[in-house]
């Protein structure tokens, strides 16, 4: 009985030895000052100028330059991993997720639309 | 009589468990989620009722849009990458450190297009979920290693609002061709993974 299990263990041994796990963690871009609701409390379409989300979120990720206005494109990118290695069975899971926040306004640059990303991204 | 015939006489769990280990090794799983929090599916917009601002309240900003005609038009992307990886492995001088693996890989996609006219309203629209085959690979490798063998790399390009300044480093053609990217929300959008050889892309000389 001993003997069976030593040799069980014997054989089954790399298998757990020589596992390991890691995790992936990665974010670029802006940071979403957005999911504080203290910034986004005073925001109002009609009377929000460019410059005040400018001061509240900083520089956007993109500006795009349209014929009645602006665009102001926010965009927070989340890489989150994690992978097991079991010599037998390995896995690996990577998920990317964007927290984004647009902003149009006029040609006098008042804000007209906003909106954000349904599901937020944790902020680091 | 050798330990091993006994072995195999006696129990055949452990020859069974021994040889398992030895060959079918390192069979990989790798998935890969992108965008999977644009909630798309099951969505519907009236045409020429649905203002654009309606559409980022129920679904949020889109994964890229652009001005066209005058109006706007935004594309929404999610895209969930799968691969399934089999390895083979032999207890013989070096090869006990090496795996063969074989991969093949599919790219679940859904895709949401909304085309508004120049005072903000729906004019066009489309979804749709379809499963893309990204091929198969096959290769030698550490034993002690993850690597993908399918190439999804035009699957997993990063925003070009996060990669526009290293854009201009790119080889000559496609450097010159900055301007007309599809990703400045100035020229159009396209969808991830779309060829090279249509549309701007084609004047950068590339297959």
């Amino acid at each position: 009985m001993k003997k069976n299990l030593f040799l069980l263990i014997i054989l089954t041994a790399p298998a757990f030895l020589l596992s390991s796990c890691f995790t992936i963690s990665d974010q670029q871009g802006v940071d979403n000052l957005w999911r504080v609701d203290a910034n986004v409390e005073g925001i109002e379409e009609g009377k929000t100028t460019q410059n005040d989300i400018i001061q509240l979120f900083g520089p956007p990720s993109q500006i795009i330059d349209m014929d009645k206005g602006a665009i102001f494109y926010y965009l927070l990118q989340d890489k989150k991993g994690s992978g097991v290695f079991l010599l037998l069975f390995n896995y690996k899971k990577e998920r990317v997720s964007y927290d984004r926040a647009i902003f149009f306004f006029d040609n006098e640059g008042i804000l007209t639309d906003y909106g954000f990303s349904i599901e937020n991204v944790e902020r680091k | 009589m050798d330990l091993a015939s006994k072995m195999w006489k006696g129990n055949r769990l452990y020859p069974t468990l021994f040889l398992f280990i030895l060959v079918f090794t390192s069979c990989t799983v790798i998935s890969k989620d992108i965008d999977r929090n644009v909630t798309v599916k099951n969505t519907s917009f009236e045409l020429s009722k649905t203002h654009f601002s309606e559409v980022i309240e129920q679904v949020g900003p889109p994964s890229k849009l652009s001005k066209y005609n005058n109006g706007l038009v935004f594309l929404y992307e999610s895209i969930n990458i799968k691969e399934n990886q089999i390895g083979l492995s032999a207890d013989y001088n070096i090869l006990k450190w090496l795996k063969f693996s074989y991969a093949k890989g599919v790219a679940e996609r859904q895709v949401l297009l909304l085309i508004f006219d120049n005072k903000g309203f729906l004019i066009s629209q489309n979804y749709k979920e379809f499963e893309e085959n990204l091929g198969s690979g096959q290769a030698i490798d550490y034993l002690f290693s993850i690597e993908s063998l399918v190439d999804a790399s035009k699957l997993e390009e990063d925003p070009s609002s996060l990669t526009w300044g290293s854009s201009l480093l790119k080889p000559l053609p496609e450097a010159l061709n900055s301007p007309h990217n599809l990703g400045t929300g100035e020229s159009g959008v396209e969808q991830l993974g779309a060829p090279n050889t249509v549309g701007q892309h084609s004047l950068e000389l590339e297959q």
